[in-house]
């Protein structure tokens, strides 16, 4: 059985785990722990500490396994373990979640030095109102180059988080 | 043609015999530095140094890497070097003292930044109110900003990696930016490993949209 990876990554909070659940045909593997940090419980009370893992059978010889990086810059350790190999990245921004923007950038700038794989900047819209930003505002705000895409999403709709994933897939295929 | 290894002749020996002599020639330098392995030459014209290169710097920067050969191989070959723009105006004594001054520097300096090869981040939070930056500074803070390392900053404004890190731990020590990751050096070098084959990837493609 051959298996490739897909790598979600994305600040505290951004949709991770929820873009991992939408997709996977199997039961989600997640490794969620009680959040300490007081400003984390207000957002959340679970956090991802080493990975979530989904899966994606293609067929008896291939599977795609998607794997959900921690979001916290202290667990980095486990994103460069994680990012190894991948096939692409995609790096989920909450387009509300302001505050974490600084941290998304941390993140991307992580990935482009640790890996040559395609990335693609998913902007997770969980709410419908509230203070958003569009995909122009951020890809001004992450100081994005042209060759990374930003491509809008919610995370808990299935359909969406396929575009997601074919938009890297195509990605992937026009790099080779 | 002078040839040998710097077992033989120490370096400060080989560029006395150019200056002495008044030699007009290019003297190809290979051996291990404490920032590596370097490669290059030095192009000397009546005896004094005009030029000099290596695999990534141009002019006073590579005569200092060069300079701090301490072991490796030397070959000068006598030619006529008019052509070539004339880089460096330092005297041979002013280059070596250069040259060790830096090495010095570089003691200091590099238990201070991590690695050259560091990512940095600019940082928002606890700037002093006032600071006041050279020119270079705010060159450096640019392009650390753009995700360069401390290696790649020094190829790009052709500067040594001890210029370079002194700037930058001054702007460390200053909180206006801090380490965030750390680039393999090699990995521009690496053979990429060979992906997914892309029978796989449109398989995917057509699984993902039956899902």
């Amino acid at each position: 059985m051959k298996r490739y990876k897909i790598v979600i990554s994305g600040p505290f909070a951004a949709g991770k785990t929820t873009f991992i659940k939408t997709i996977t045909e199997i039961a989600p593997i997640d490794t969620e722990a009680k959040t300490t940090a007081t400003d984390e419980s207000v957002v959340k009370d679970s956090t991802t500490v080493a990975m979530d893992f989904g899966r994606i059978s293609v067929d008896d010889e291939n599977v795609l396994h998607i794997f959900g990086t921690p979001g916290q810059f202290r667990f980095n350790y486990m994103w460069s373990i994680l990012g190894k190999d991948a096939l692409g990245i995609i790096v989920i921004v909450d387009s509300g979640a302001r505050e974490t923007f600084e941290d998304a950038k941390d993140m991307i700038n992580f990935f482009r030095v640790k890996t040559d794989a395609p990335a693609v900047i998913a902007l997770n819209h969980f709410d419908e109102k509230g203070n958003k930003v569009d995909k122009n505002e951020i890809r001004k705000i992450l100081n994005l180059p042209n060759w990374i895409p930003v491509v809008d999403c919610n995370a808990r709709d299935k359909q969406s988080v396929k575009d997601v994933l074919l938009y890297l897939l195509r990605l992937i295929l026009s790099r080779d | 043609m002078l040839e040998g290894s710097l077992k033989d002749f120490t370096l400060d020996e080989v560029l006395q015999m150019i200056s002495l002599g008044e030699k007009s020639g290019r003297l190809i330098l290979k051996g291990d530095t404490p920032f590596g392995n370097r490669n290059g030459a030095i192009f000397f014209e009546n005896g004094q140094v005009k030029d000099a290169e290596t695999e990534e710097y141009a002019g006073e920067p590579a005569v200092v890497e060069l300079l701090n050969i301490k072991s490796g191989y030397f070959k000068f070959v006598a030619e006529d070097v008019s052509i070539r723009k004339r880089s460096i105006s330092k005297s041979i004594p002013d280059l070596v003292l250069l040259s060790t001054s830096k090495i010095d520097e570089w003691g200091k300096i590099k238990n201070k930044v991590s690695s050259v090869d560091t990512v940095f981040r600019l940082s928002s939070e606890g700037i002093p109110n006032q600071i006041h930056l050279s020119p270079q500074q705010w060159q450096i803070i640019s392009l650390l900003g753009n995700g360069l390392t401390i290696r790649e900053i020094a190829l790009k404004l052709n500067k040594t990696v001890i210029d370079v890190s002194k700037d930058v731990y001054a702007l460390v020590a200053l909180r206006i930016v801090r380490e965030i990751a750390e680039k393999d050096p090699n990995k521009e070098k690496i053979i990429k490993k060979k992906g997914a084959p892309r029978s796989f990837i449109m398989r995917l493609i057509e699984r993902l949209k039956r899902l």
